[in-house]
């Protein structure tokens, strides 16, 4: 018998042995249904990889055309391009055990290293450290609100980054007409919810992460642009994030 | 906070030494933002329009009769805009669709570096998927299919959505893809951050002993290649235990 034989007949006594009957019963149709999402997964994703710079190149000239711009706005990476769709067609298959979003890696990734700084104690800390490692960044920042008077220049700064974009993909972010106001969903209710029912994550609240993270980072960035951000206190039933951007002293 | 930590904030701008310089970076960022901003508007007045007609040409591509996006045209819409928008970020390098993953995860690495925190943040890491990722290995062996734990390791989004610059390739027992952090990591040593991080750091410290952590508790083997600096590819060979 070869070693993933032998695995095999270990686990089945095993679960035997600590589960009822339709405790297996269940966990073979879980298994068995994510059989089927991921053949079909896997299949879309195989198909969109084999044309990925076809599917680029076509979406791309689609868009510009829908966008009223004549110039490549992919400068030429098709196929790179081809693979996010590819790879967002197949996130957006992904309904169990609940429906992800475009920035559901993201979300995770930021959920992991907040409850680990909870778990230690080191939150503060941690807050601190993001706020000085975009020190150098956001004081160039701060040369350019000087030399052109314009505070919304900083709520640009803090909303610009990949990072925060990838965040509010899902639901989108609104600015007000002078871009010194911006409004979002808070991004991690959906996940968060989903990991308690894990058994992980279980520290961690949107209010929890609104006022443990977001709004001390946010008094932290205010200090390298010499700006103040008002950030609007935790609201549980909008779930709007508002944040507005003035000068420092008025 | 470690002295080395707080020696991190002490340092000087290195990019931009001279006005001329910052003025025309200034300058630049700012013809970007005018053209990026106008993209913005023009795509969030149509992102339903927009995320219809692309699924459906998508669709029509792969043959398939429907759209695969299940009436979320316009947060579909949102990706594809968000996407331009990253492809037209040039400035100050190429950015690509897994820019914000990468950053985030450097951030906390070069963290967790700096006060010493490794063993501890991948102990955590690896117990938090040991729920899922317990299961997983149990379709593993109730099934006999081996392939299902590296299935396991790269079906999630993470995983994916890091490796979305340059793609991967997997087979029933080999995973192959490029490490994705060497362009960021390059700007971030510019600016004198992520100074602890090397390509080669990450792949010895943290993505070895995460993967046979992960491996542990699938019950599997996955045999990590050592690191390359020429072709800066990483495998990974799934195995039975024996």
């Amino acid at each position: 018998m070869d070693a993933a034989q032998e695995m095999k007949g270990e686990l089945k006594a095993r679960m035997k042995d600590t589960m009822t009957e339709a405790q297996i019963a269940r966990a073979d149709a879980i298994m068995k249904g994510w059989f089927a999402f991921n053949d079909y997964a896997l299949l879309i994703e195989h198909q969109c990889t084999e044309h990925a710079e076809a599917i680029g190149r076509k979406a791309a000239d689609m868009i510009a055309a829908e966008i009223g711009q004549s110039r490549d706005l992919i400068d030429g990476r098709d196929a790179e391009f081809g693979r996010i769709l590819g790879n967002t067609i197949r996130t957006f298959q992904m309904t169990l055990p609940y429906q992800h979003q475009g920035n559901d890696a993201l979300m995770k990734e930021q959920l992991k290293w907040m409850d680990y700084a909870q778990q230690l104690g080191r939150t503060a800390e941690m807050v601190q450290f993001d706020v000085n490692s975009m020190k150098e960044i956001f004081e160039e920042r701060r040369y350019w609100i000087e030399e052109t008077g314009d505070v919304s220049l900083a709520l640009d700064a803090v909303t610009t980054p990949t990072c925060f974009r990838d965040l509010t993909v899902a639901d989108g972010i609104e600015f007000n007409a002078d871009r010194t106001e911006i409004s979002y969903l808070s991004p991690y209710k959906r996940i968060l919810e989903k990991g308690w029912l894990r058994n992980i994550w279980t520290g961690l609240t949107e209010q929890h992460i609104h006022e443990q993270w977001t709004l001390p980072r946010f008094a932290g960035y205010q200090e390298h642009f010499q700006v103040r951000f008002e950030v609007d206190p935790w609201d549980e039933t909008t779930r709007l994030v508002r944040i507005r951007v003035m000068p420092a002293v008025e | 906070m470690s002295a080395e930590t707080g020696e991190l904030f002490a340092r000087k701008d290195t990019m931009f030494e001279t006005d001329e310089k910052k003025n025309a970076f200034m300058n630049a960022w700012l013809a970007y933002k005018e053209l990026t901003d106008a993209q913005d508007k023009e795509f969030a007045a149509k992102e339903a329009e927009i995320g219809h007609a692309v699924a459906k040409l998508v669709a029509e591509m792969l043959g398939k009769d429907t759209p695969m996006i299940e009436g979320r045209e316009a947060e579909f819409g949102r990706v594809l805009g968000n996407s331009f928008r990253t492809f037209q970020t040039l400035v100050p390098y190429h950015h690509q669709g897994n820019d914000g993953l990468i950053k985030e995860q450097l951030k906390w690495y070069e963290f967790a570096m700096r006060e010493g925190l490794v063993e501890k943040i991948i102990e955590h890491d690896v117990e938090s998927m040991r729920n899922i990722l317990g299961e997983r290995g149990g379709w593993a062996a109730s099934t006999g299919r081996l392939e299902l734990a590296l299935d396991a390791l790269t079906t999630p989004t993470c995983f994916r959505d890091l490796v979305l610059g340059e793609g991967f390739k997997l087979t029933p027992t080999r995973l192959e893809y490029k490490s994705p952090y060497g362009r960021v990591i390059a700007k971030g040593h510019q600016r004198g951050i992520w100074t602890n991080l090397t390509e080669e750091r990450i792949h010895n410290i943290w993505t070895i002993p995460r993967y046979k952590g992960y491996a542990e508790i699938m019950g599997v083997h996955f045999e990590v290649s050592p690191w390359d600096e020429e072709t800066r590819m990483i495998s990974v060979d799934v195995s039975a235990l024996s």
